[in-house]
């Protein structure tokens, strides 16, 4: 995909506004998570419309969003950065292109597949298996937060599994 | 000569426009194709038609080939049209000899990537044209007295200079001001930019001149109720509401009055930032100089009518009416401050630091409630640390206003440098995603305020929170590329301007039409800044977008001296494409007088039209049973003809012929054309004054001979520039789908869209559809064929 | 600059603010003994001068006014006399009563006798204000002493006989018992009794009797009768509960309510009402409209309600609900107060006022100058005056001379003031 080929294909998912970007910062400074990001949501569209592919694609920011959306609903031109966001992270998907962070996604995926729901302390250990830097301080959280209480063994069950993998079928399909 | 003792000879010509039409339209061949057509004496083509060269080159042809009508087909009429009767009566034809075929706007440059099937419309354009041309008459322009006395509606600054040039120029003007001061913001305003001169002394002196002078009638306090009438004689109904003060007595003392009256209310002259009493003035150089009661306000103690030493405070004053005759109005209605609690992640209205542009205004003016201190409002301590947050309820389409307000980088970057030269140690920081300083003087003034050591942060705030200590501001500084969060101890919004809601009532009573911004519109965005759409009324100031008060002075003058234009001759010549009764086929059934929008026309045994009153708009001539009723220009006749032509060659399949009213969808055509919007080919524009000219009978021509679709366009409901033919036309068309329908003729083949002059883009969509809707049902009859046994077709 | 002084007076239950503008003296005269808490002033008033006094505890017995007057917020603008339904309030200016100035609206409520009225006595005291007051111009003692001796039979037919009291005004035969009041059956009177002893058959009372149910036999006294009654009623009192209109077998009574709306008792929350005991609802109705019934729970007669809505601030359970939907008011002129006081009657069914909060505007820092100080003006020596007089002259003399302003204008300024120094000395020389 060329420059102006992955504009495009963001601008298709995420809506022609993205054009009319004014780079006024309102996104970045209304996220959460900016402090944490290598490139601002700003100029990750900046990015983008630059055709800057590469550098947009690498970048941590795309796996930081927690889609809270207020960028969105403050953004003085109408776009919605959090669309660019996801329209990135499918790119990357779809390309194979993977920061360490995406492995939390799938393994949140596999466990709502598998169990229709999430176990805290599942989805730690899981984490913790593929991401060993993490494995202490999560352990000794979870150790922490078990004693307390606060999280269970148990992941419990739920109704409609079937239901569930349809939906993901018809998303794999897709 | 007599056109009817011969064949009508006329003459075609056709424009290039540079390439601006012979880059799409083949013009050699639509000169040939005009050549053919019947009547048709001479067609040339020519560069530019409206040149001096073109216009003689019409000319000669005129006088050598005994020429009676002429065909121009170029550009829209509303464009060159006035051009072209100039230059046809310049060589002894009647201006009204002339029709054009509107090339250009309606057709290569909305069709630019079709130049075979835009030539072929072309063509058609030209066919009708002609067609029309051959039916012209003469018409003889008359001319009526007009009252050469003006009003401007609306005190502020572009209102004041209006009446002042009108009154000096030996005009009589009526300033009705809806507030109980005229002055407007700038009287509110400390210095102004970019000379940072004081405000009111500047306009003070103006405003004092306004009440002094004998030809300017000043009515403060005061409303427009009504307005009827048209350019020359507008008849203007207002009332003045009681200020509950004798202004003759009154002396201005104000301390007497208001120190007695218990009543304290948030003072809107200082933005609620100070207060002030029930008995008031609005600012110590009102004028007149005279109190006033707030009458949401007063408990009716009596204590202020004892402490006026004048006895110059009368409770029982009443509200009184009055009426105008006036030849012209100047609207000057202003703007309004955007709401800055709207923008509830900025704490204004919750935060009580968080202050507005206007406000600070007020804090800095000598005369305002802190006498020029800059405080924080909840402690009354000096700010220290100053925020300006730009852009507040400007280019912000969450609040509906994706326009600039232009004015509030200049008047940041103006109060930013006087509290820098006041308290040379504070910290004074602009955020702003642009600065926008074009203006004589405006980026001189900006490198000032950056020598002063005005921070200035690139980059729009998110939010402003409070802490224990003071505001908190969250932004990301763009040119760092980092999010960070500041201290002040003073946040000031710059908020844009809107149009003023208050002015609605005067724009519906004028008709005025409105932008998507919803400033008014004036009638060129470019060439006429100061006309409305409405002859003999004027658009100065903030009333038609937000603007610096230089550029309302010049406003102001230009829509005085447009005044002047129209009324110093005393007399404007009436139009003569107004309706006409042939008394022999009138039966006198009052038809006509229902559907009049203006109430021109009286029934005594046959119908009778005041031509000074009939506004040409032809809903009667639509509406007569029997014909009677018949229009000097866009005849019956006339626009069968080009209904005929139209319709004579089926260049194309879906095949529409659409009746566009002058003065909206007309105009959104000619829009959609200087705004380069394409747009499917199929349609043939046919230009009424009003969709309620639009006989039914015209629709049946046209599906008769063969055209699939019809459109009527007009003006959006409610905005009709005859206040109620949209709504005629919209009658007719409901009960003609009905009959359709009826007789088996698919309804959706008749399509009504409504657009305004500015929604060119609207229109071009709505022809979209209406052809795909089209190619969906098939040619004109499918459905009669679908219905009936096969064979009988 | 008008002078404004207030001062406030407590004379026996009437609380008296007073302010002095000029000539004129405005005078608030609250009566609390009158006030029965309603509150309605309290919910009006625009500068909240009027706070509300322990209600409940005054309800049930404490001497204290339900209403406090803030003078220093008081404006003296009387919305509160103009809409107490219990006229405790009485605003004058220069002693004419605010409810005479008809440029105020002020609340409308009445009682009217018509046409159709006798009078008889029925109304008089069934008004919970006494306000009605009704006379006869006769009387049995006008027709001389009671004759001895005379033998006659009087009866009254029961079933005609309305008790309306005529017949007991005029002689004193007629004895009427009193019922206990309800104001389930407001009737006052149980029966009528006849004293025979007190009777000398003189018959004039059968004439009287609107109802012709009484008969007299013995010897009839020569004389005729003209019995007539004249009612008045004193609007200055009345509350417009209606009771009058409501006992009245004539409907002779035109009632103007002052209020129209509901009350309604919450049931679940008068499960613990203890009417006997704590009666603070009894208490404070101004047009005694309270009863208990047979089940000892208490109940209310909505026909005789003025919906003041001081019940519903007594009940400490809560349990009455007053709603209001319309206020009954003269006509508001175009005045600059029209607004002002349209929002104080909407007050009244919504409970609130329109008030603006100056308390976050700021105020200009008041500057304090101080005074001028005062100058001594130097004293001046005639004779040094004199001599600088003298010394001037000199140059004076040489200013006159073309060639020395020549000098002065011209010359480099060192050359001038030497030449022109110089011959200033040669002219005095020479």
């Amino acid at each position: 995909m060329s420059g102006a080929k992955f504009t495009e294909e963001v601008i298709r998912l995420a809506g022609e506004e993205i054009r009319t970007c004014i780079q006024c910062g309102t996104c970045s400074s209304s996220c959460s998570t900016a402090h944490l990001m290598d490139n601002s949501i700003r100029k990750l569209i900046r990015l983008v419309l630059d055709g800057r592919k590469i550098e947009a694609l690498a970048s941590d920011s795309i796996w930081l969003c927690t889609s809270c959306l207020l960028c969105t609903v403050r953004c003085p031109r109408g776009i919605r950065p959090k669309a660019v966001v996801s329209a990135l992270r499918q790119i990357c998907e779809r390309e194979g292109i993977r920061s360490r962070d995406a492995s939390f996604e799938r393994i949140f995926m596999d466990q709502i597949r598998s169990m229709g729901r999430i176990s805290e302390v599942l989805l730690s250990a899981a984490y913790a298996l593929r991401n060993p830097d993490a494995a202490v301080p999560i352990m000794e959280m979870g150790i922490e937060l078990l004693s307390r209480g606060k999280v269970s063994l148990d992941p419990g069950s739920v109704k409609g599994m079937d239901e569930i993998e349809r939906i993901f079928r018809e998303f794999e399909n897709e | 000569m007599d056109p009817s003792e011969r064949p009508m000879r006329i003459g075609v010509y056709i424009c290039h426009c540079g390439l601006n039409i012979a880059a799409t339209l083949d013009v050699e061949e639509l000169r040939r194709f005009a050549e053919m057509l019947p009547n048709v004496v001479v067609a040339r083509d020519i560069q530019f038609t409206c040149s001096d060269a073109g216009q003689n080159t019409i000319k000669s042809d005129i006088a050598e080939l005994k020429l009676d009508a002429i065909v121009v087909a170029a550009c829209s009429p509303r464009l060159h049209e006035p051009t072209f009767r100039r230059t046809i009566t310049e060589a002894g034809l009647n201006q009204y000899m002339l029709e054009m075929a509107n090339i250009r706007e309606q057709c290569s440059w909305v069709h630019m990537d079709s130049p075979a099937l835009a030539t072929q419309k072309a063509k058609d354009l030209i066919a009708m044209a002609v067609a029309k041309a051959a039916l012209l008459h003469p018409l003889e322009t008359e001319s009526m007295p007009v009252s050469r006395d003006v009003l401007v509606i609306g005190g502020g600054v572009a209102g004041i200079s209006a009446a002042l040039d009108l009154a000096n120029a030996g005009l009589r003007v009526y300033l009705v001001e809806r507030r109980p001061t005229i002055g407007g913001y700038m009287a509110l305003l400390t210095d102004v930019f970019p000379t940072n001169d004081c405000s009111i002394c500047v306009l003070a002196p103006k405003m004092a001149e306004v009440y002094a002078n004998p030809m300017i009638k000043l009515m403060t306090y005061s409303e427009i109720l009504a307005i009827e009438g048209t350019v020359g004689h507008f008849r203007v109904t207002g009332v003045t509401k009681p200020r509950y003060v004798d202004p003759t007595l009154c002396k201005g003392c104000i301390n007497e009055c208001s120190s007695a009256c218990p009543v304290e209310v948030p003072n809107e002259y200082d933005f609620g930032l100070g207060k002030r009493k029930a008995i008031y003035m609005a600012i110590p150089q009102s004028v007149p100089l005279v109190a006033c009661i707030d009458t949401n306000a007063c408990i009716g103690c009596g204590l202020c009518a004892e402490a006026c030493p004048a006895d110059a405070v009368k409770y029982d004053q009443q509200s009184e009416e009055f009426k105008l005759d006036v030849g012209a109005i100047i609207v000057a209605t202003g703007w309004q401050p955007f709401d800055a609690s709207r923008k509830e992640e900025y704490g204004f209205g919750r935060y009580r630091d968080v202050v507005t542009t206007l406000q600070i205004e007020r804090m800095l003016n000598a005369a305002g409630p802190t006498r020029g201190d800059v405080v924080r409002p909840s402690t009354g301590e000096i700010a220290r640390s100053v925020a300006f947050i730009q852009c507040v309820g400007s280019r912000d389409q969450t609040v509906g206003n994706p326009y600039c307000s232009r004015i509030c980088c200049m008047a940041s970057l103006k109060n930013a440098q006087l509290i820098k030269e006041r308290y040379p140690d504070a910290d004074v920081s602009i955020h702003y995603i642009d600065i926008r300083a074009g203006g004589e003087g405006y980026e001189e003034f900006y490198l000032r305020a950056q020598r002063l050591g005005i921070n200035f942060i690139r980059g729009r705030v998110s939010s402003v929170e409070e802490g224990d200590d003071g505001l908190y501001v969250h932004y990301e500084d763009t040119l760092l590329g980092k999010t960070l969060m500041k201290r002040y101890d003073l946040v000031v919004l710059s908020t844009g301007l809107e149009a003023n809601s208050d002015a609605e009532v005067v724009g519906n009573l004028l008709g005025l039409s409105r932008r998507p911004d919803r400033f008014f519109e004036i009638a060129h965005p470019k060439m006429r800044p100061v006309e409305a759409h409405i002859d003999g009324v004027f658009i100065a100031g903030c009333a038609s977008g937000p603007k610096e008060i230089q550029v309302s002075i010049a406003q102001g003058s230009a829509a005085a001296s447009k005044a002047m234009q129209l009324l110093f001759k005393g007399e404007i010549e009436l139009d003569p494409t107004v309706a006409f009764v042939d008394r022999e086929k009138c039966i006198g059934c009052r038809l006509c007088v229902d559907t009049c929008p203006s109430r021109a026309i009286s029934v005594k045994d046959t119908a009778f039209v005041d031509e000074a009153r009939c506004k040409g708009c032809g809903t009667c001539s639509a509406a007569c049973p029997v014909d009677a009723i018949e229009m000097r220009l866009f005849s019956d006749e006339q626009i069968l003809a080009q209904i005929r032509a139209a319709t004579a060659v089926k260049g194309e399949y879906p095949f529409i012929v659409g009746f566009l009213c002058n003065w909206c969808s007309y105009a959104g055509a000619d829009l959609a054309g200087t705004s380069r919007i394409q747009y499917p080919t199929n349609i043939r524009i046919i230009r009424v004054m009003c969709a309620g000219r639009v006989d039914p009978s015209f629709v049946l021509e046209a599906l008769r001979r063969g055209a699939d679709g019809v459109l009527i366009a007009g003006c959006r409901i409610g905005e009709c520039h005859y206040v109620s033919g949209n709504l005629h036309a919209l009658q007719r068309v409901e009960v003609l789908k009905g009959l359709l329908k009826e007789i088996g003729i698919d309804p959706r083949r008749l399509k009504v869209a409504w657009c305004a002059a500015s929604e060119g883009d609207i229109l071009a969509r709505k022809i979209e559809e209406f052809v795909e809707e089209l190619r969906d049902l098939g040619p004109v009859g499918t459905e009669l064929a679908a219905a009936l046994p096969s064979g009988k077709v | 600059m008008l002078e404004i002084e207030k001062d406030m007076d407590v004379e026996g239950s009437h609380v008296i603010c007073r302010q002095r503008s000029g000539d004129i003296i405005k005078i608030l005269d609250y009566d609390y003994k009158t006030c029965n808490g309603c509150g309605i002033c309290i919910s009006l008033c625009p500068t909240k001068a009027l706070q509300s006094g322990p209600i409940l505890e005054i309800a049930t017995g404490l001497d204290a006014p339900p209403v406090l007057i803030d003078l220093d917020a008081c404006v003296f603008c009387g919305m509160c006399a103009n809409f107490c339904p219990v006229n405790a309030y009485r605003f004058t200016v220069n002693d004419v009563d605010i409810k005479t100035d008809d440029r105020y609206p002020r609340l409308l409520r009445k009682a009217e006798p018509n046409e159709r009225c006798l009078p008889c006595t029925l109304c008089e005291p069934v008004c919970p204000t006494e306000a009605i007051t009704v006379v006869f111009n006769k009387t049995r003692d006008d027709f001389g002493p009671l004759r001895e001796g005379i033998e006659g039979e009087i009866s009254v037919d029961r079933e005609k006989c309305n008790l309306c009291g005529i017949c007991a005004r005029f002689c004193k035969a007629f004895v009427l018992l009193e019922r206990e009041k309800d104001p389930r059956d407001l009737r006052p009177y149980e029966q009528l009794l006849i004293d025979e002893d007190l009777c000398d058959y003189c018959g004039l009372c059968v004439g009287i009797c609107p109802e012709e149910a009484i008969s007299v036999k013995g010897e009839p006294l020569d004389a005729t009768l003209d019995l007539k009654g004249s009612i008045d009623v004193d609007q200055e009192r009345c509350i417009g509960c209606g009771r009058c209109a409501i006992v009245c077998p004539y409907e002779a009574m035109d009632v103007v309510k002052p209020f129209e709306g509901e009350i309604r008792l919450v049931s679940d929350r008068l499960v613990k009402c203890d009417p006997v005991g704590c009666h603070g609802c009894f208490n404070v109705c101004p047009a005694d409209c309270w009863y208990v019934d047979d089940q000892g729970r208490i109940g209310v007669v909505e026909d005789q309600c003025i919906l003041c809505g001081a019940c519903a601030n007594a009940c400490h359970l809560f349990g009455i609900d007053v709603t209001r939907t319309k206020v009954s008011h003269t006509p508001i002129k175009e005045t600059p107060w029209a607004s002002e006081w349209r929002d104080a009657i909407h007050a009244i069914l919504t409970g609130e006022k329109r008030r603006y909060d100056v308390s976050g505007t700021l105020a200009p820092p008041a500057v304090e100058r101080p005074p001028p100080p005062k100058i001594k003006a130097p004293e001046r020596d005639p004779e040094l005056l004199r001599r600088i007089d003298e010394s001037l002259r000199r140059i004076d003399e040489a200013m006159r001379t073309p060639k020395v302003r020549y000098l002065w204008e011209r010359a480099p300024v060192e050359e001038a003031r030497r030449k022109i120094a110089a011959r200033i000395a040669q002219e005095e020389s020479g």
